[in-house]
């Protein structure tokens, strides 16, 4: 009767992990009933994570390739951002904290995919960027090659010159030539190092078309950088925005100097 | 996809399996006659390890792609070839007469059983079929593996075969990532991971069902009942989304293959048949997870020092035969299972690997092995008296074995004891050498201790016979 005993026991003391085990498991599957994997996902993982990964997913084909770096400083984020993006070939090249690279490669490789993915600390979106801007420098025809024009229209709308700033910071402003045609690429420096963005963006510039004549439809002639600093580098720093066109033509703007706090 | 369309999907991609599974249960003469219910539960795993056995050697060794005019021939051809015997045997009149007797008595404690199980059952696939994959093992290695043969069409896609693409633990067995495949490729199911999660989640049942019928047969209906509540009730082994069938991970499969296959060859009497499906069974293990070679050589070692017991005992060589001979094919079947996965192994440059050869080469003085194991010891410890993870399981189970030890004065028990304690000498043999034994235990030895739990179960059930088969009558029981 000893072992029944036991038997009865392990049953008391069980059961109520069992029962709540069938509830988390229900309430699981009740909380993405009916919603399709984005959804699903988007309610498991956040939606901002869940839309960046999609956005990644559009500008690389299946079968092709990526540059994965991990700025998450968390084990496993990285394989997640893999797993999301495969069954898309991921050639992990290292570690960034904040300015910090921990590269496995010296520099951008000749047969170098076209995109660098950031993984971002859990929860948080992982970002693209082209790997020409990662790297810096590598742009398909070297700088100097091309020619100076102060004529393109472009601007840096922040950060304004000798401004303060805390924490996490945006480099934005617009390029578009005269016309409608948007700047090819812009390449954004701080202190004269191409520092990996956060997040960087394209977006349209209403108030630009309305107020330059000329200049036609703006959709993509913003641009936005993000960027987090480590802590050890409070101080004064400078930004410097290159904005390249089509036709081998170049703009500087900037130096702008700044200090910034954590 | 619509949820409905995904749902129905998610019940074909198990039915294709499970048919295939009774397609050969039919063809093998000591599981044809069995409950159908039993034969579902083999069936599950049967079925999967043919059919993506089959698939991993059309495309290994034959080059034949990953797709469903070559998946779906492979799950077909055992499903009508059972159909095709059961009809030829329903025409003879011997099979009818050997049918054995059903004993249709319900007791309370079944109906209790019976719910719970059906209970668990419906809420992992409630669970899997709406939540995409979150536990670590499933996003790291084993789905992801799945998407580059899928996309590839083939188990040496360009990702694993090219060292430069990062890609975790590329030499591991691929059974698991080959059944999400099949059943994506079948049904032509668009990159949605929540209908071969289900997949993982059918493994439970089929669990359950193999051991309530194994422990029947071996300990009688009563003790079989007793022990199938134990099982249902243990939360890792039901619950677990890192390692058991709420997960994508590969330890829970292994539990079944390791425990379905030692079953098959410790078969009184099973002859060739029982050798070709404890074969299969265990060479299912091999192809599942690195730890399923030596578990299998465990078991298949296990059988041997049985069968060759009997011997010692003095039969007659026609009977000697019998026993042995599943030991024998079981183990040429594991060993062309290992074989291939070698070859398949070689074809891919490893890396992002825990390098288990130069974990050896850098262990730690021989002196120094027990300080290292002892490390890991408070975790192994508190792991297992995890009441969230095992209730009281680690109490009970010692005490019922202790109390009923009169059933297990039988020969097979020998071997289901070794194949209890083989993945937990595996798990603290891996600690001793580690750089890290207390880490490493943290996340693995709830794992090493599923492994082993289907022997673990049989022979509680041998235990609780004594215990129950006269003190306790009724309804209830």
């Amino acid at each position: 009767m000893t072992a029944l005993a036991a038997l009865a026991a392990y049953v008391a003391v069980s059961l109520p992990f069992f029962v709540g085990n069938i509830v988390v498991k229900i309430q699981e599957a009740a909380s993405c009933a009916g919603k399709d994997l984005e959804g699903a996902r988007a309610r498991v993982f956040g939606s901002s994570y869940v839309n960046a990964i999609e956005r990644i997913r559009d500008e690389i084909p299946k079968d092709g390739t990526y540059l994965l770096a991990d700025g998450s400083g968390e084990q496993g984020v990285a394989n997640w951002v893999r797993f999301d993006l495969a069954p898309r070939r991921a050639w992990f090249i290292g570690r960034l904290k904040g300015t910090k690279r921990e590269l496995e490669i010296a520099g951008r490789p000749n047969d170098s995919p076209r995109f660098v993915v950031v993984a971002r600390p859990n929860g948080e979106a992982p970002f693209l960027i082209e790997s020409t801007l990662f790297f810096g420098g590598d742009f398909p025809e070297d700088r100097r090659k091309r020619r100076k024009d102060d004529q393109i229209p472009a601007s840096i709308d922040a950060p304004a010159e000798n401004a303060s700033l805390r924490g996490r910071f945006v480099v934005q402003g617009w390029c578009q030539e005269i016309g409608g045609r948007p700047c090819a690429d812009i390449q954004v420096y701080v202190d004269g190092q191409p520092l990996s963005a956060e997040i960087f963006e394209r977006f349209p510039r209403p108030d630009v078309e309305a107020v330059v004549p000329g200049i036609g439809k703006c959709d993509r002639a913003g641009y936005r950088a993000g960027y987090v600093l480590d802590s050890s580098e409070r101080g004064p720093h400078s930004v410097t925005v290159f904005v390249f066109t089509d036709d081998g033509r170049f703009r500087r703007l900037g130096p702008l100097k700044f200090s910034w706090l954590p | 996809m619509t949820e409905l369309i995904r749902l129905l999907t998610s019940v074909a991609g198990v039915t294709l399996y499970a048919a295939a599974g009774l397609g050969l249960t039919e063809l093998v003469p000591r599981l044809r006659r069995r409950p159908v219910a039993e034969r579902l539960g083999w069936g599950w795993l049967l079925g999967v390890a043919f059919v993506t056995g089959g698939c991993f050697v059309a495309s290994h060794l034959f080059g034949a792609p990953l797709r469903r005019h070559v998946i779906l021939p492979i799950a077909l051809a055992p499903t009508f070839l059972g159909i095709a015997h059961s009809w030829l045997e329903r025409r003879t009149i011997a099979s009818t007469q050997q049918r054995p007797p059903r004993d249709r008595r319900h007791t309370i404690l079944f109906f209790v059983v019976l719910a719970l199980s059906a209970l668990a059952t419906i809420a992992l696939f409630a669970e899997a079929s709406t939540n995409p994959i979150r536990d670590w093992d499933g996003r790291m290695t084993w789905s992801t593996q799945a998407r580059y043969f899928r996309e590839a069409g083939s188990v040496s896609p360009r990702a694993l075969t090219e060292e430069r693409w990062y890609v975790s633990h590329p030499q591991y067995p691929p059974l698991l990532p080959l059944m999400q495949v099949g059943v994506m490729e079948v049904f032509n199911v668009p990159d949605d991971e929540r209908v071969p999660r289900v997949l993982y989640a059918a493994f439970l049942p089929a669990y359950l069902l193999v051991l309530f019928f194994a422990a029947q047969r071996w300990a009688g209906r009563r003790a079989a009942l007793m022990t199938t509540l134990v099982a249902v009730l243990a939360p890792f082994l039901v619950f677990a989304s890192h390692g058991g069938p709420a997960g994508c991970y590969s330890d829970f499969p292994l539990a079944c293959f390791l425990g379905a296959g030692l079953l098959s060859v410790l078969s009184a009497s099973g002859g060739v048949w029982a050798g070709m499906t404890g074969g299969l069974l265990l060479g299912a293990a091999v192809l599942a997870k690195n730890e399923g070679f030596p578990l299998a050589i465990a078991v298949l070692f296990a059988g041997l020092v049985l069968a060759l017991g009997r011997l010692i005992r003095g039969l007659r060589r026609r009977a000697v035969a019998r026993f042995v001979s599943p030991v024998i094919v079981a183990t040429l079947l594991t060993g062309a299972a290992f074989a291939l996965l070698t070859s398949w192994r070689t074809g891919i440059p490893n890396r992002f690997d825990e390098r288990y050869e130069l974990l050896l080469k850098a262990r730690p003085p021989k002196s120094e092995l027990v300080a290292h194991l002892q490390s890991a010891l408070p975790v192994m410890v508190s792991k297992s008296f995890l009441r969230a993870d095992w209730g009281i399981l680690w109490v009970v189970v010692p005490l019922v074995l202790l109390a009923g030890r009169r059933g297990l004065r039988i020969p097979a028990s020998v071997p289901l004891l070794a194949a209890v304690a083989a993945p937990l000498a595996l798990g603290m043999a891996v600690y001793a050498v580690h750089w890290d034994p207390a880490g490493l235990a943290e996340v693995t030895w709830n794992r090493f201790l599923l492994d082993g739990s289907l022997p673990l179960f049989v022979l509680v059930a041998l235990a609780f016979r004594p215990l129950t088969e006269r003190r306790i009558r009724g309804y209830f029981f």
